[in-house]
């Protein structure tokens, strides 16, 4: 099999990644060190010890379940809409998410009645998150069992963002700096703040939407050729659509919820992959996009929390600033994009 | 196949369109079968209700003396193959890939295909003349050469019934003549039906053995001979513009 070398590359790069990642920081830890706390007790120094397992191997394991799941759901939406330009949130989830957010941040600033209830803590957030990217999901979910036009799923996904933006803005226009800050934040991603059972939740979601999603490939390959062609080689596309909504749905809502939302990764990720393994075949892109999107999430967390500077950059930056120009080089010297 | 008062058209919110029709024949096996008619009258309608993929509004089809109206997309495919007018040739993707592709129905869910499957690919695109360019990417070929692939993706489906919506339509004199020629002698083979929409009436006249010609109001369905004899031809479109002469079974401006 000729995608063997590329895709043993792959996996060593997430290895390095992963090391990279849970080093780097304001003290460095050796990949011997990890190697000896996980399988021969604690490390002589407790302060390693304290680093390692309640901040940086959580980060670490969260920023690839997040990269695994996001670079997925991008390519599924890219798959789906035959679209090039699809990712995680084109089905308007991250607005959802966005929105359960502001109205519990901004929402209490401005008075909104029943809000102080809601306490505006980790989990309460984790919540509001997961309510509105569900509540989202629902019409998603309502539109497509009543059109036939995947392109007007692609519309009313469209439609949702920006109506959830123009809400966004209203209560950033009227609430408190405080807040306002606060929500500013959660739009540009945390990673640090998965833990324990969330954590553990967390991947696996993404394990499931990968296992659910490989018997997909075949359904993704042929639509590769067109609905109709697709259908007139035996592939039930209503199964492959439903699934595809599915798994993006709970994947991106889930991620979202926890880590905010995170720009670029799963719209690039996929073309990364289809660019330097050249090939469409699904049955390789599923597997190469999962690890291909830890390893891309792990490289900007280190870079995020690069060493020796005091303060972390917004995750959402890095991944911008990091991988957008990667894409670009690798469609010059390409010269083409393609689903 | 058996068509039986088959009412093919669309429901749609401002009611239901019916189009030419209803359409009573027979295929046979080992013909080549070519339905004609103006832009609109329902050709590529007629292929889509014919492959599954939209039910007809009243009537019957049925494969085998087996009614059809309750087969999946699975059943389908391993009767009928289709090649749709638009139809798509991703990047990357070698001439190989994309003929394999016709293998699916045949294959388990993973796709893998076995040394028999491959066989079949190898020979299909052998007998096209494919072969030389079988590794390389399809999307460099010309649209003569995408069309032969497309082909060879619907002959390795291995199906009863090979379908093509107006095939020759963007090709150019050379193409569209070894396209005909392929249809005709895979059709002489005896074992598979071939029906295509076209607007080259001439060339149908010629290479058919089966012609449908849909109008908006009644369809016609008969050999060459008898469809030229009956005169259909002469008032297919506007007299004032186009005529038809029976003799040189031609279409003549006016």
């Amino acid at each position: 099999m000729k995608k063997s070398i590329p895709f043993g590359l792959l996996v060593l790069l997430l290895v390095f990644a992963a090391a990279l990642n849970i080093g780097l920081g304001s003290v460095w830890i050796s990949p011997q060190e990890v190697f000896q706390s996980l399988f021969y007790g604690p490390l002589p120094d407790p302060t390693h010890e304290y680093i390692l397992w309640s901040y940086r191997a959580p980060k670490t394991a969260t920023a690839m379940a997040v990269g695994a799941g996001l670079a997925l759901c991008g390519l599924l939406m890219q798959s789906l809409f035959r679209n090039p330009l699809s990712g995680p949130y084109v089905l308007g989830l991250s607005s959802g998410a966005s929105l359960g957010v502001s109205l519990l941040i901004l929402g209490g600033s401005v008075g909104l009645p029943g809000w102080a209830i809601v306490e505006n803590t980790g989990i309460g957030r984790i919540s509001a998150a997961a309510l509105g990217a569900i509540g989202v999901l629902a019409l998603v979910v309502a539109t497509a069992s009543r059109v036939r036009d995947t392109m007007a799923l692609l519309l009313v996904g469209l439609m949702i963002g920006s109506m959830t933006s123009a809400v966004v803005s209203i209560f950033t226009y009227v609430s408190d700096e405080q807040s306002l800050k606060q929500y500013a934040i959660w739009t540009m991603g945390q990673l640090g703040g998965v833990q324990g059972p969330w954590l553990y939740g967390l991947w696996i979601l993404v394990i499931l939407g990968g296992i659910l999603s490989i018997p997909l490939a075949k359904s993704m390959n042929a639509v590769l050729l067109g609905e109709t062609t697709a259908l007139s080689l035996g592939i039930d596309l209503k199964t492959y659509k439903w699934m595809v909504i599915g798994i993006t749905g709970a994947l991106t809502g889930g991620i979202t919820a926890l880590v905010g939302p995170i720009a670029f990764v799963g719209l690039a990720v996929p073309h990364l992959c289809r660019i330097s393994l050249q090939t469409s075949d699904h049955r390789v892109l599923i597997p190469a996009v999962m690890i291909g999107g830890a390893v891309v999430m792990l490289m900007c967390d280190t870079l995020a929390q690069w060493p020796g500077s005091a303060s972390r950059l917004p995750i959402n930056a890095v991944t911008s600033l990091v991988g957008a120009p990667l894409l670009i080089w690798l469609i010059w010297r390409r010269k083409k994009a393609f689903v | 196949m058996e068509l039986k008062n088959l009412q093919i058209g669309y429901c749609q919110e401002q009611g239901t369109q019916y189009l030419s029709g209803p359409l009573t024949m027979t295929f046979q096996p080992g013909q080549l079968i070519g339905i004609v008619g103006v832009n609109g009258v329902g050709k590529s309608t007629l292929l889509r209700t014919l492959s599954g993929i939209q039910p007809p509004l009243a009537g019957e089809v049925t494969i085998n003396n087996a009614p059809v109206a309750r087969w999946n997309a699975k059943k389908w495919s391993h009767h009928v193959s289709l090649i749709t007018a638009k139809h798509e040739t991703p990047p990357v993707m070698t001439v190989r890939e994309i003929a394999s592709m016709g293998r699916y129905p045949h294959l388990n869910w993973w796709g893998t295909l076995t040394p028999k499957d491959q066989e079949i690919v190898r020979d299909v695109l052998a007998y096209l003349g494919l072969s030389a360019w079988a590794d390389q990417p399809a999307e460099l070929r010309s649209d003569g050469q995408k069309q032969l692939i497309h082909l060879a993706r619907a002959i390795v489906q291995q199906t009863p019934y090979l379908l093509l919506d107006e095939p020759t339509t963007h090709l150019d004199l050379h193409h569209g003549f070894q396209l005909w020629k392929w249809l005709k002698s895979i059709a002489a083979k005896g074992d598979k039906t071939i029906i295509l929409t076209t607007h080259d009436i001439e060339k149908a006249l010629t290479l058919c053995d089966q012609i449908l010609v849909m109008q908006h109001e009644k369809a016609d369905w008969g050999t060459p001979n008898t469809l030229v004899d009956s005169g259909i031809f002469d008032n297919l479109f506007d007299s004032n513009l186009v005529t038809f002469d029976p003799n040189t079974r031609q279409f003549k401006m006016r």
